[in-house]
Protein backbone atom coordinates (compact mmCIF):
# COMPACT_ATOMS: atom_id res chain seq x y z
CA UNK A 1 0.00 0.00 0.00
CA UNK A 2 2.72 2.39 1.01
CA UNK A 3 4.74 1.42 -2.02
CA UNK A 4 1.78 2.05 -4.27
CA UNK A 5 1.24 5.54 -2.87
CA UNK A 6 4.91 6.42 -3.26
CA UNK A 7 4.87 5.10 -6.82
CA UNK A 8 1.77 7.15 -7.66
CA UNK A 9 3.32 10.31 -6.29
CA UNK A 10 6.44 9.85 -8.35
CA UNK A 11 4.71 9.50 -11.71
CA UNK A 12 5.43 12.77 -13.54
CA UNK A 13 2.36 14.68 -14.67
CA UNK A 14 1.71 14.89 -18.43
CA UNK A 15 3.13 17.94 -20.21
CA UNK A 16 2.20 20.43 -21.60
CA UNK A 17 -0.07 21.68 -18.83
CA UNK A 18 -2.44 24.03 -20.64
CA UNK A 19 -4.46 26.75 -18.92
CA UNK A 20 -8.19 26.13 -18.60
CA UNK A 21 -8.93 29.78 -17.83
CA UNK A 22 -7.24 32.37 -20.11
CA UNK A 23 -6.10 34.51 -17.19
CA UNK A 24 -5.24 31.94 -14.51
CA UNK A 25 -2.07 29.92 -14.13
CA UNK A 26 -2.97 26.20 -13.76
CA UNK A 27 -2.76 25.08 -10.14
CA UNK A 28 -0.21 22.38 -10.95
CA UNK A 29 2.19 25.02 -12.27
CA UNK A 30 1.59 27.31 -9.29
CA UNK A 31 2.28 24.43 -6.91
CA UNK A 32 5.50 23.62 -8.77
CA UNK A 33 6.57 27.24 -8.49
CA UNK A 34 5.92 27.45 -4.76
CA UNK A 35 7.31 24.07 -3.69
CA UNK A 36 10.93 23.31 -2.81
CA UNK A 37 13.10 21.79 -5.54
CA UNK A 38 12.04 20.68 -8.99
CA UNK A 39 9.81 17.93 -10.42
CA UNK A 40 9.84 16.09 -13.71
CA UNK A 41 6.93 16.04 -16.17
CA UNK A 42 6.17 13.50 -18.90
CA UNK A 43 5.96 14.53 -22.56
CA UNK A 44 4.04 12.90 -25.45
CA UNK A 45 6.89 10.46 -26.21
CA UNK A 46 7.66 9.47 -22.65
CA UNK A 47 10.57 11.86 -22.08
CA UNK A 48 10.74 13.27 -18.57
CA UNK A 49 12.22 16.77 -18.51
CA UNK A 50 12.42 18.96 -15.41
CA UNK A 51 9.73 21.62 -15.15
CA UNK A 52 10.81 25.16 -14.23
CA UNK A 53 8.21 27.63 -12.97
CA UNK A 54 10.22 30.14 -10.94
CA UNK A 55 11.36 33.38 -12.59
CA UNK A 56 14.98 32.96 -11.48
CA UNK A 57 15.15 29.32 -12.61
CA UNK A 58 13.69 30.15 -16.01
CA UNK A 59 16.25 32.93 -16.44
CA UNK A 60 19.06 30.54 -15.49
CA UNK A 61 17.99 27.87 -17.99
CA UNK A 62 17.53 30.43 -20.78
CA UNK A 63 20.90 32.15 -20.28
CA UNK A 64 23.41 29.56 -19.01
CA UNK A 65 25.31 28.07 -21.99
CA UNK A 66 25.18 24.67 -20.25
CA UNK A 67 21.65 24.50 -21.71
CA UNK A 68 21.29 23.93 -25.45
CA UNK A 69 18.29 24.69 -27.66
CA UNK A 70 19.24 22.16 -30.36
CA UNK A 71 16.00 20.22 -30.92
CA UNK A 72 17.90 17.58 -32.92
CA UNK A 73 19.97 16.57 -29.86
CA UNK A 74 19.40 13.03 -28.58
CA UNK A 75 16.99 13.15 -25.67
CA UNK A 76 15.70 16.67 -26.38
CA UNK A 77 12.22 17.24 -24.88
CA UNK A 78 10.62 17.83 -28.30
CA UNK A 79 7.18 19.43 -28.22
CA UNK A 80 5.79 17.33 -31.11
CA UNK A 81 6.85 14.40 -33.34
CA UNK A 82 8.05 16.66 -36.15
CA UNK A 83 9.73 19.49 -34.26
CA UNK A 84 13.03 18.44 -35.84
CA UNK A 85 11.57 18.82 -39.37
CA UNK A 86 9.77 22.11 -38.70
CA UNK A 87 12.41 23.79 -36.53
CA UNK A 88 15.66 21.85 -36.83
CA UNK A 89 17.11 24.14 -39.52
CA UNK A 90 16.12 27.41 -37.84
CA UNK A 91 18.85 29.56 -36.32
CA UNK A 92 16.81 29.85 -33.14
CA UNK A 93 17.68 26.19 -32.59
CA UNK A 94 21.43 26.87 -32.75
CA UNK A 95 23.66 27.77 -29.83
CA UNK A 96 26.55 30.11 -29.16
CA UNK A 97 28.46 31.80 -32.00
CA UNK A 98 26.50 30.05 -34.79
CA UNK A 99 23.28 31.47 -33.38
CA UNK A 100 24.72 34.94 -32.65
CA UNK A 101 25.98 35.35 -36.23
CA UNK A 102 22.52 34.69 -37.65
CA UNK A 103 20.64 36.68 -35.02
CA UNK A 104 22.76 39.72 -35.80
CA UNK A 105 21.70 39.66 -39.46
CA UNK A 106 18.17 40.70 -38.51
CA UNK A 107 18.37 42.30 -35.08
CA UNK A 108 19.58 45.65 -36.37
CA UNK A 109 16.28 45.98 -38.29
CA UNK A 110 14.28 45.32 -35.13
CA UNK A 111 15.83 47.59 -32.49
CA UNK A 112 13.64 49.95 -30.42
CA UNK A 113 14.73 52.84 -32.67
CA UNK A 114 13.83 50.96 -35.85
CA UNK A 115 10.49 49.92 -34.33
CA UNK A 116 9.78 53.58 -33.54
CA UNK A 117 10.63 54.46 -37.12
CA UNK A 118 7.80 52.12 -38.18
CA UNK A 119 5.27 53.63 -35.74
CA UNK A 120 3.68 56.11 -38.22
CA UNK A 121 3.18 53.38 -40.84
CA UNK A 122 1.87 50.96 -38.18
CA UNK A 123 -0.62 53.63 -37.06
CA UNK A 124 -1.74 54.02 -40.68
CA UNK A 125 -2.19 50.26 -41.04
CA UNK A 126 -4.19 50.07 -37.79
CA UNK A 127 -6.43 52.96 -38.85
CA UNK A 128 -7.03 51.49 -42.31
CA UNK A 129 -7.90 48.18 -40.66
CA UNK A 130 -10.35 49.94 -38.34
CA UNK A 131 -11.88 51.80 -41.30
CA UNK A 132 -12.52 48.49 -43.05
CA UNK A 133 -13.96 47.00 -39.86
CA UNK A 134 -16.33 49.93 -39.35
CA UNK A 135 -17.41 49.82 -42.98
CA UNK A 136 -18.10 46.12 -42.66
CA UNK A 137 -20.22 46.77 -39.56
CA UNK A 138 -20.50 44.74 -36.39
CA UNK A 139 -20.48 42.19 -35.10
CA UNK A 140 -17.05 41.24 -36.45
CA UNK A 141 -14.31 38.82 -35.43
CA UNK A 142 -11.59 40.99 -33.94
CA UNK A 143 -8.98 38.23 -34.39
CA UNK A 144 -9.47 37.88 -38.14
CA UNK A 145 -10.48 41.41 -39.10
CA UNK A 146 -8.21 43.37 -36.76
CA UNK A 147 -5.41 41.54 -34.96
CA UNK A 148 -4.19 39.18 -37.69
CA UNK A 149 -4.73 41.72 -40.45
CA UNK A 150 -2.50 44.24 -38.69
CA UNK A 151 0.32 41.91 -37.72
CA UNK A 152 0.39 40.18 -41.10
CA UNK A 153 0.53 43.45 -43.01
CA UNK A 154 3.25 44.87 -40.76
CA UNK A 155 5.58 41.87 -40.79
CA UNK A 156 5.18 41.33 -44.53
CA UNK A 157 5.96 44.97 -45.34
CA UNK A 158 9.05 44.86 -43.14
CA UNK A 159 10.20 41.53 -44.54
CA UNK A 160 9.39 42.54 -48.12
CA UNK A 161 6.73 39.95 -49.03
CA UNK A 162 3.77 41.20 -51.10
CA UNK A 163 0.47 41.22 -49.27
CA UNK A 164 -1.34 38.81 -51.61
CA UNK A 165 1.46 36.28 -51.16
CA UNK A 166 1.54 36.94 -47.44
CA UNK A 167 -2.08 35.92 -46.98
CA UNK A 168 -1.35 32.44 -48.37
CA UNK A 169 1.77 32.18 -46.24
CA UNK A 170 -0.19 33.09 -43.12
CA UNK A 171 -2.75 30.36 -43.85
CA UNK A 172 0.05 27.83 -44.16
CA UNK A 173 1.71 29.03 -40.96
CA UNK A 174 -1.50 28.30 -39.09
CA UNK A 175 -0.99 24.61 -39.84
CA UNK A 176 2.68 24.80 -38.86
CA UNK A 177 1.74 26.24 -35.45
CA UNK A 178 -1.09 23.78 -34.79
CA UNK A 179 0.45 20.96 -32.78
CA UNK A 180 -2.85 19.09 -33.19
CA UNK A 181 -2.66 19.05 -37.03
CA UNK A 182 -1.52 16.02 -39.02
CA UNK A 183 2.31 15.84 -38.93
CA UNK A 184 2.50 15.43 -42.73
CA UNK A 185 0.30 18.52 -43.23
CA UNK A 186 2.51 20.55 -40.92
CA UNK A 187 5.65 19.57 -42.81
CA UNK A 188 3.97 20.26 -46.20
CA UNK A 189 2.79 23.68 -45.02
CA UNK A 190 6.31 24.48 -43.87
CA UNK A 191 7.71 23.55 -47.30
CA UNK A 192 5.13 25.76 -49.01
CA UNK A 193 6.20 28.76 -46.93
CA UNK A 194 9.87 28.10 -47.69
CA UNK A 195 9.08 27.99 -51.44
CA UNK A 196 7.35 31.36 -51.27
CA UNK A 197 10.21 32.99 -49.35
CA UNK A 198 12.76 31.44 -51.73
CA UNK A 199 10.94 32.89 -54.75
CA UNK A 200 10.58 36.32 -53.11
CA UNK A 201 14.27 36.35 -52.15
CA UNK A 202 15.22 35.65 -55.80
CA UNK A 203 13.06 38.58 -56.87
CA UNK A 204 14.91 40.82 -54.37
CA UNK A 205 18.21 39.81 -55.97
CA UNK A 206 16.89 41.21 -59.26
CA UNK A 207 15.20 44.24 -57.71
CA UNK A 208 16.69 45.22 -54.33
CA UNK A 209 14.69 47.41 -51.91
CA UNK A 210 15.06 48.37 -48.24
CA UNK A 211 13.21 45.32 -46.89
CA UNK A 212 14.75 42.83 -44.46
CA UNK A 213 14.70 40.03 -47.05
CA UNK A 214 16.40 42.23 -49.63
CA UNK A 215 19.13 43.13 -47.13
CA UNK A 216 19.58 39.48 -46.21
CA UNK A 217 19.99 38.38 -49.81
CA UNK A 218 21.94 41.35 -51.11
CA UNK A 219 24.19 42.00 -48.12
CA UNK A 220 24.40 38.91 -45.88
CA UNK A 221 24.55 36.41 -48.76
CA UNK A 222 26.55 38.72 -51.01
CA UNK A 223 29.20 39.16 -48.31
CA UNK A 224 29.40 35.40 -47.93
CA UNK A 225 28.25 35.40 -44.30
CA UNK A 226 25.41 32.97 -44.97
CA UNK A 227 24.21 30.75 -47.81
CA UNK A 228 21.12 31.70 -49.81
CA UNK A 229 19.15 28.75 -48.45
CA UNK A 230 19.84 29.84 -44.89
CA UNK A 231 18.37 33.27 -45.38
CA UNK A 232 15.26 31.55 -46.74
CA UNK A 233 14.80 29.81 -43.39
CA UNK A 234 15.46 33.10 -41.59
CA UNK A 235 12.75 34.77 -43.71
CA UNK A 236 10.35 31.92 -42.92
CA UNK A 237 11.16 32.31 -39.26
CA UNK A 238 10.53 36.09 -39.29
CA UNK A 239 7.13 35.72 -40.93
CA UNK A 240 6.17 32.84 -38.67
CA UNK A 241 7.28 34.44 -35.43
CA UNK A 242 6.08 37.87 -36.41
CA UNK A 243 2.37 37.60 -37.02
CA UNK A 244 0.54 34.97 -34.95
CA UNK A 245 2.22 35.74 -31.63
CA UNK A 246 1.46 39.45 -31.70
CA UNK A 247 -2.06 38.84 -33.07
CA UNK A 248 -2.76 36.47 -30.18
CA UNK A 249 -1.64 39.18 -27.76
CA UNK A 250 -3.78 41.86 -29.44
CA UNK A 251 -6.92 39.68 -29.34
CA UNK A 252 -6.41 38.30 -25.85
CA UNK A 253 -5.36 41.71 -24.51
CA UNK A 254 -8.52 43.31 -25.90
CA UNK A 255 -10.56 40.63 -24.12
CA UNK A 256 -8.63 41.16 -20.87
CA UNK A 257 -9.32 44.91 -21.02
CA UNK A 258 -13.00 44.40 -21.86
CA UNK A 259 -13.34 42.04 -18.91
CA UNK A 260 -11.58 44.47 -16.55
CA UNK A 261 -13.60 47.67 -17.13
CA UNK A 262 -11.80 49.55 -14.36
CA UNK A 263 -8.46 48.87 -16.05
CA UNK A 264 -9.89 49.75 -19.46
CA UNK A 265 -11.06 53.09 -18.00
CA UNK A 266 -7.55 53.80 -16.72
CA UNK A 267 -6.08 52.91 -20.12
CA UNK A 268 -8.64 55.02 -21.99
CA UNK A 269 -8.09 58.08 -19.80
CA UNK A 270 -4.61 58.62 -21.29
CA UNK A 271 -3.66 55.81 -23.69
CA UNK A 272 -0.52 57.51 -25.00
CA UNK A 273 0.92 57.75 -21.49
CA UNK A 274 -0.38 54.38 -20.22
CA UNK A 275 0.24 52.23 -23.32
CA UNK A 276 3.91 51.35 -22.61
CA UNK A 277 3.25 50.10 -19.06
CA UNK A 278 -0.06 48.52 -20.10
CA UNK A 279 1.74 46.54 -22.80
CA UNK A 280 4.39 45.25 -20.35
CA UNK A 281 1.66 44.32 -17.86
CA UNK A 282 -0.44 42.55 -20.48
CA UNK A 283 2.65 40.67 -21.68
CA UNK A 284 3.34 39.59 -18.09
CA UNK A 285 -0.30 38.85 -17.29
CA UNK A 286 -1.11 36.87 -20.46
CA UNK A 287 2.28 35.22 -21.19
CA UNK A 288 0.97 33.58 -24.35
CA UNK A 289 4.03 31.43 -25.11
CA UNK A 290 3.04 27.99 -23.83
CA UNK A 291 4.55 24.49 -24.27
CA UNK A 292 7.93 26.11 -24.99
CA UNK A 293 10.58 27.14 -24.05
CA UNK A 294 12.61 24.01 -23.56
CA UNK A 295 16.32 23.16 -23.34
CA UNK A 296 18.67 20.21 -22.89
CA UNK A 297 21.64 20.18 -20.52
CA UNK A 298 24.92 19.49 -22.31
CA UNK A 299 26.90 19.08 -19.07
CA UNK A 300 26.01 18.24 -15.49
CA UNK A 301 24.72 21.30 -13.64
CA UNK A 302 22.12 22.23 -11.06
CA UNK A 303 19.14 24.52 -10.77
CA UNK A 304 17.82 25.63 -7.42
CA UNK A 305 19.70 22.83 -5.66
CA UNK A 306 18.42 20.14 -8.02
CA UNK A 307 21.23 18.31 -9.84
CA UNK A 308 20.54 18.25 -13.59
CA UNK A 309 22.57 15.70 -15.52
CA UNK A 310 23.97 16.05 -19.02
CA UNK A 311 21.21 14.91 -21.39
CA UNK A 312 18.38 15.92 -19.07
CA UNK A 313 15.69 18.06 -20.68
CA UNK A 314 14.05 21.09 -19.08
CA UNK A 315 10.73 22.73 -19.96
CA UNK A 316 9.56 26.08 -18.62
CA UNK A 317 6.33 27.91 -17.87
CA UNK A 318 6.74 31.60 -18.64
CA UNK A 319 3.15 32.09 -17.47
CA UNK A 320 3.93 30.80 -13.96
CA UNK A 321 7.30 32.59 -13.81
CA UNK A 322 5.69 35.93 -14.66
CA UNK A 323 3.56 35.75 -11.52
CA UNK A 324 6.41 34.76 -9.20
CA UNK A 325 6.24 36.98 -6.11
CA UNK A 326 10.00 36.45 -5.61
CA UNK A 327 10.57 38.42 -8.81
CA UNK A 328 7.79 41.03 -8.82
CA UNK A 329 6.50 43.38 -6.14
CA UNK A 330 3.34 41.70 -4.88
CA UNK A 331 2.61 44.24 -2.12
CA UNK A 332 0.07 46.16 -4.23
CA UNK A 333 -2.44 44.71 -6.67
CA UNK A 334 -2.02 40.88 -6.60
CA UNK A 335 0.13 39.50 -9.42
CA UNK A 336 -2.81 37.36 -10.57
CA UNK A 337 -4.75 40.54 -11.38
CA UNK A 338 -4.34 43.01 -14.22
CA UNK A 339 -2.93 46.43 -13.27
CA UNK A 340 -2.13 48.49 -16.37
CA UNK A 341 -0.17 51.03 -14.33
CA UNK A 342 1.89 48.44 -12.46
CA UNK A 343 5.49 49.59 -12.05
CA UNK A 344 8.67 47.55 -12.43
CA UNK A 345 7.37 44.69 -14.58
CA UNK A 346 9.64 45.06 -17.59
CA UNK A 347 11.95 42.25 -16.43
CA UNK A 348 9.15 39.74 -17.16
CA UNK A 349 10.06 36.75 -19.28
CA UNK A 350 7.11 36.88 -21.71
CA UNK A 351 9.66 37.34 -24.54
CA UNK A 352 12.03 34.82 -22.98
CA UNK A 353 15.49 35.70 -21.70
CA UNK A 354 19.11 35.17 -22.66
CA UNK A 355 20.68 35.09 -26.13
CA UNK A 356 17.43 33.84 -27.70
CA UNK A 357 15.14 36.49 -26.25
CA UNK A 358 12.49 37.41 -28.85
CA UNK A 359 14.14 39.23 -31.73
CA UNK A 360 10.88 40.95 -32.73
CA UNK A 361 9.85 42.16 -29.28
CA UNK A 362 10.37 45.87 -29.95
CA UNK A 363 8.25 45.77 -33.10
CA UNK A 364 5.58 43.76 -31.25
CA UNK A 365 5.50 46.36 -28.46
CA UNK A 366 4.80 49.20 -30.90
CA UNK A 367 2.15 47.14 -32.71
CA UNK A 368 0.33 46.39 -29.44
CA UNK A 369 0.61 49.97 -28.18
CA UNK A 370 -0.88 51.36 -31.38
CA UNK A 371 -3.49 48.63 -31.86
CA UNK A 372 -5.08 48.89 -28.40
CA UNK A 373 -4.80 52.69 -28.31
CA UNK A 374 -6.53 53.22 -31.65
CA UNK A 375 -9.07 50.42 -31.11
CA UNK A 376 -10.43 51.88 -27.87
CA UNK A 377 -10.14 55.49 -29.07
CA UNK A 378 -11.97 54.90 -32.32
CA UNK A 379 -14.58 52.49 -30.92
CA UNK A 380 -15.37 53.73 -27.40
CA UNK A 381 -18.45 51.51 -27.23
CA UNK A 382 -16.52 48.31 -28.04
CA UNK A 383 -18.09 45.28 -26.37
CA UNK A 384 -18.16 41.51 -26.55
CA UNK A 385 -20.75 40.24 -29.05
CA UNK A 386 -20.71 36.58 -28.03
CA UNK A 387 -21.46 34.62 -24.88
CA UNK A 388 -18.40 34.23 -22.66
CA UNK A 389 -19.01 30.49 -22.72
CA UNK A 390 -18.56 30.51 -26.50
CA UNK A 391 -15.04 31.96 -26.37
CA UNK A 392 -12.61 29.47 -27.92
CA UNK A 393 -8.91 29.35 -27.17
CA UNK A 394 -5.92 27.76 -28.90
CA UNK A 395 -5.50 24.95 -26.41
CA UNK A 396 -3.18 22.96 -28.67
CA UNK A 397 -1.22 25.91 -29.98
CA UNK A 398 2.45 26.63 -29.43
CA UNK A 399 1.13 30.04 -28.46
CA UNK A 400 -2.07 30.67 -26.54
CA UNK A 401 -4.71 32.93 -28.01
CA UNK A 402 -8.32 33.27 -29.11
CA UNK A 403 -9.53 31.49 -32.24
CA UNK A 404 -12.11 34.28 -32.65
CA UNK A 405 -13.44 37.23 -30.69
CA UNK A 406 -16.78 38.58 -31.86
CA UNK A 407 -17.23 42.26 -30.96
CA UNK A 408 -19.63 45.08 -31.68
CA UNK A 409 -19.53 48.79 -30.86
CA UNK B 1 26.74 56.03 -10.67
CA UNK B 2 29.16 54.37 -13.08
CA UNK B 3 28.00 52.01 -15.80
CA UNK B 4 29.87 49.46 -17.90
CA UNK B 5 28.65 47.24 -20.73
CA UNK B 6 29.97 43.92 -22.04
CA UNK B 7 29.76 44.08 -25.85
CA UNK B 8 30.70 40.42 -26.23
CA UNK B 9 27.85 39.32 -23.97
CA UNK B 10 25.29 41.72 -25.54
CA UNK B 11 22.55 40.00 -27.59
CA UNK B 12 21.14 43.18 -29.14
CA UNK B 13 17.67 42.93 -27.63
CA UNK B 14 17.59 46.69 -27.05
CA UNK B 15 16.05 46.51 -23.59
CA UNK B 16 18.58 48.99 -22.19
CA UNK B 17 17.61 51.50 -24.88
CA UNK B 18 13.94 51.14 -23.98
CA UNK B 19 14.75 51.59 -20.29
CA UNK B 20 17.36 54.37 -20.46
CA UNK B 21 17.65 55.91 -23.93
CA UNK B 22 19.87 58.75 -22.71
CA UNK B 23 22.50 56.29 -21.49
CA UNK B 24 22.38 53.39 -23.97
CA UNK B 25 22.23 53.07 -27.74
CA UNK B 26 22.77 50.26 -30.26
CA UNK B 27 25.19 50.05 -33.18
CA UNK B 28 23.42 50.52 -36.51
CA UNK B 29 24.93 47.48 -38.25
CA UNK B 30 24.57 44.71 -35.66
CA UNK B 31 22.46 46.07 -32.80
CA UNK B 32 25.20 45.68 -30.19
CA UNK B 33 25.09 48.06 -27.21
CA UNK B 34 26.84 51.43 -27.23
CA UNK B 35 27.32 53.46 -24.09
CA UNK B 36 26.44 57.14 -24.54
CA UNK B 37 27.92 58.10 -21.16
CA UNK B 38 29.81 56.18 -18.49
CA UNK B 39 28.81 58.69 -15.79
CA UNK B 40 25.11 58.35 -15.09
CA UNK B 41 23.43 61.53 -13.83
CA UNK B 42 21.21 61.06 -10.73
CA UNK B 43 18.07 61.62 -12.83
CA UNK B 44 18.85 58.52 -14.92
CA UNK B 45 19.90 56.13 -12.17
CA UNK B 46 16.48 54.52 -11.75
CA UNK B 47 16.30 53.91 -15.49
CA UNK B 48 19.79 52.39 -15.53
CA UNK B 49 18.81 50.05 -12.69
CA UNK B 50 15.80 48.98 -14.77
CA UNK B 51 18.13 48.38 -17.73
CA UNK B 52 20.35 46.17 -15.54
CA UNK B 53 17.32 44.17 -14.36
CA UNK B 54 15.84 43.61 -17.79
CA UNK B 55 18.98 43.03 -19.88
CA UNK B 56 18.59 39.43 -21.15
CA UNK B 57 22.37 38.98 -21.35
CA UNK B 58 23.28 40.42 -17.93
CA UNK B 59 25.68 42.59 -19.93
CA UNK B 60 25.36 45.79 -17.88
CA UNK B 61 27.21 46.54 -14.65
CA UNK B 62 26.22 49.62 -12.67
CA UNK B 63 27.67 50.80 -9.36
CA UNK B 64 28.68 53.85 -7.41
Amino acid sequence: MTEEIVATEQVPVPYPIIRTCPFDVPEVLEAQREQEGLSRVRTWNGREPWLLCRHADVRTALSDPVFSTDVTAHGYPNNAPNQVETEGALFIRMDGADHALRRRTIISALTPKQAERHRPRITEIVDETLDAMVERGGPVDLVEHFALRITTTVICEILGVEHATAVRVVDAMEAVFDLGAEPADRVAANHFVLDVIRQTAREKQEAPDDSVLSRLVNVTVAKGELEFEEIVTIGRFVIGAGHETTANMIGLGALALLQNPDQLAVFRADPTAIAPSAVEELLRYLSIVQVEPSRIAVRDTEINGQPIRAGDGVVMSLFAANRDSRAFDASGVPLDELDVTRAATSHHVAFGYGPHQCVGQNLARVEMQVAWTRLFQRLPGLRLAMAEDDLEFKQAGLNYGLTRLMVDW
Amino acid sequence: MNVEVDEDACVGAGQCVLAAPLVFDQREDDGIVELLTAEVPPSEQGRVTEAVNRCPAAAIRAGT
